[in-house]
């Protein structure tokens, strides 16, 4: 379960130009649900998912992550976190260009203080690639897939160390409807494996296929 | 480990520029090699030499000194004198069933301690006390290291430890009908050695040092060169008496503090000569490699950024980079290594005077420190302004 706590951001903290990004933030996300965190551009929604990736850090108020304060933690065991604890999936795919689909989907196995062999650790991103219907691909350069096949690699690689949570920043921004629709089918059906998946977007058309929307505006929940 | 398999991603990734570097750093390592070979090369001829030319005051005269007249003339010199001298046996010999005229070298003891040529077979023994030993010099009729030299005149066979590399260097002082006059005879500091190639060895030749050529019992052909050491509390009126004599006699003397200038001379002149031009080439090749650095950090950035999100640390980004920097480093490290080999195995450095020893080994180890703290810097310069939040920002 995560829990937020009167969660401030500010960028530039106590420097010239500060930016307040964040402000008091409080929302609590249960276990295996799927939400949609909404906002226009510059709301603060991708802000408060990094922090929920351990991508950002935050200077007041509470993270708590199955009942462990985050704001506690090292950079050591925030690595951890994101390599075990999370998956995270963004836009532009961040994925390894020069990698094949296998070797992007193995990186994170690179990160976690589970031990596995090299054939468990192939057999488990074989296994993850056709859970997302990317099986006989493996081999193939990223580079040479299109758009949803980028992002089901993305999303294969998020989901290979079995995280808890999925945090998606605008998953479908680059990608057609069709396919849009198609990656959705695959957060649900992840959600329905028990993972809790949490998308930040602002299409509405997206946000109604979850079950919770949150909206941000300026740094502050609007509405729930 | 992991952190290579990321660094090699990273050199596949930007191969063109990579490959620059390898060869950048390449370059770096073959002209600073070049250099302290030729270095240490002159410095390998001038150490026989070094603590008596450095220790003591004195003539040396390269000329057929034999003992009767040098006695004569020693005796009209005034103070102490101490003679080295360079002896010389011609004879024929036997050698794995085959005949063949020779000439000995006969060096004393004193030079021959602190002679050491590279070889090009066998071990540098020049003094063994179960055997009697010599130093061949290349030679077209088959003798090799190992190989035992017979004669009537000689008690004992005499074992061949090691034959040196072609060209070599004799420490003949006999050059004396090689040169074409006074006037050039002491201008090259190699004319206290003989130069031999294979191509021009009409006689088998061998080193050997005095207290080794005893032992075979033989007689000398004929005295060459010698060194005459003053002794202490010799005035300089006294110097310049005995030094008279000396160049009366033997129109081809020199003091021992002109050769030592010579030799050093020689020594000093690569380092005055080429130290300049390396180090302008490795500040642009230097140059160079920061900026390869510098591209590669910032088109790997993005990559980072796919790692920080894997679950690593943003601090890790400087292991990559070592790791990366370690890699191109090899990869001209074994390109050197191969170079030097290539150099040894087909005699280019004999030709080229050239002398690879352990100052080579410090001197790279020192310009690749050099190159992985520049190659640690840039990028942890690049990546500690750099947040991945920001990296991240960036791409979506």
């Amino acid at each position: 379960m995560i829990e937020i706590n009167g969660l401030y951001k500010t960028y530039n903290y106590k420097k010239s130009g500060a930016f307040e990004a964040l402000h008091d933030i409080s929302v609590t996300i249960e276990d295996g649900t799927m939400n949609a965190i909404i906002g226009r551009s510059g709301s603060g929604k991708s802000t408060l998912l990094h922090i929920l990736g351990c991508i950002d850090s935050f200077e007041k108020g509470s993270y708590k992550f199955n009942g462990k304060e985050i704001a506690e933690y090292s950079e050591k065991e925030r690595a951890l976190f994101r390599s075990e604890n999370v998956g995270i999936v963004l836009q532009d795919f961040s994925l390894i260009e020069t990698y094949s689909v296998l070797e992007n989907v193995l990186t994170p196995f690179y990160f976690t203080n589970k031990t596995y062999s090299k054939k468990e650790m192939k057999s488990k991103a074989l296994a993850v690639l056709k859970s997302v219907r990317l099986d006989k691909l493996e081999n193939k350069s990223v580079n040479k897939l299109s758009g949803g096949q980028k992002q089901r690699v993305a999303i294969a690689r998020a989901i290979v160390n079995n995280p808890s949570v999925i945090l998606a920043d605008e998953p479908t921004g680059a990608l057609d409807s069709k396919t849009a629709a198609e990656i959705m089918e695959l957060f649900r059906e992840l959600n329905e494996k028990g993972h809790t998946v949490i998308i930040v977007t602002h299409d509405l058309e997206i946000a109604k296929q979850c079950d919770r929307i949150i909206e941000i505006s300026d740094g502050r929940i609007k509405k729930e | 480990m992991k952190y290579f398999r990321f660094a090699f991603m990273s050199i596949y990734d930007n191969i063109k520029v990579n490959i620059l570097m390898i060869v950048e750093i390449l370059v770096i390592l073959l002209g600073v090699n070049i250099i302290v070979g030729g270095y240490n090369n002159r410095n390998m001829l001038y150490k026989p030499y070094y603590d008596l030319l450095n220790n003591y005051t004195g003539w040396y005269v390269a000329f057929d000194t034999d003992e009767n007249t040098g006695e004569l003339l020693t005796n009209e010199m005034k103070g102490d004198l101490e003679e080295i001298r360079m002896y010389e046996f011609s004879g024929n010999i036997e050698f794995a069933g085959q005949q063949a005229d020779i000439k000995i070298n006969i060096c004393p003891d004193e030079i021959m301690d602190n002679l050491k040529m590279s070889v090009y077979s066998g071990k540098w023994e020049t003094s063994l006390s179960d055997k009697t030993v010599c130093i061949a010099a290349p030679n077209t009729f088959g003798l090799k290291a190992g190989d035992k030299i017979i004669s009537p005149l000689f008690l004992n066979e005499i074992t061949v430890s090691a034959v040196l590399t072609d060209p070599c260097y004799l420490p003949s002082f006999s050059s004396w009908s090689t040169m074409s006059g006074i006037e050039n005879f002491y201008k090259k500091y190699s004319t206290l050695y003989y130069s031999k190639e294979i191509e021009n060895s009409q006689h088998l030749e061998i080193i050997m040092s005095s207290s080794e050529f005893s032992e075979t019992g033989a007689d000398i052909s004929n005295a060459q060169s010698c060194f005459i050491i003053y002794g202490n509390h010799l005035t300089e009126e006294n110097i310049e008496y005995n030094e008279k004599i000396l160049r009366d006699n033997y129109n081809s003397g020199i003091s021992f503090s002109d050769i030592k200038k010579r030799a050093e001379m020689s020594i000093n002149n690569i380092l005055k000569k080429y130290i300049p031009i390396a180090v302008c080439a490795f500040i642009v090749i230097l140059i160079g490699i920061i900026s390869c650095t510098a591209i590669n950090t910032l088109r790997q950035t993005k990559n980072y950024g796919t790692l920080f999100i894997c679950g690593m640390r943003w601090s890790d980004c400087i292991k990559i980079c070592a790791a990366y920097t370690t890699i191109i480093m090899l990869c001209s490290v074994s390109l050197t290594i191969a170079a030097v080999s290539v150099c040894k195995i087909f005699n280019i450095s004999a030709y080229f005077g050239l002398a690879f020893q352990w100052n080579n080994v410090i001197v790279s180890i020192i310009i690749l420190t050099v190159i992985l703290l520049l190659n640690l810097i840039i990028p942890a310069f690049i990546i500690r302004n750099k947040t991945p939040v920001e990296i991240i920002k960036e791409n979506n």
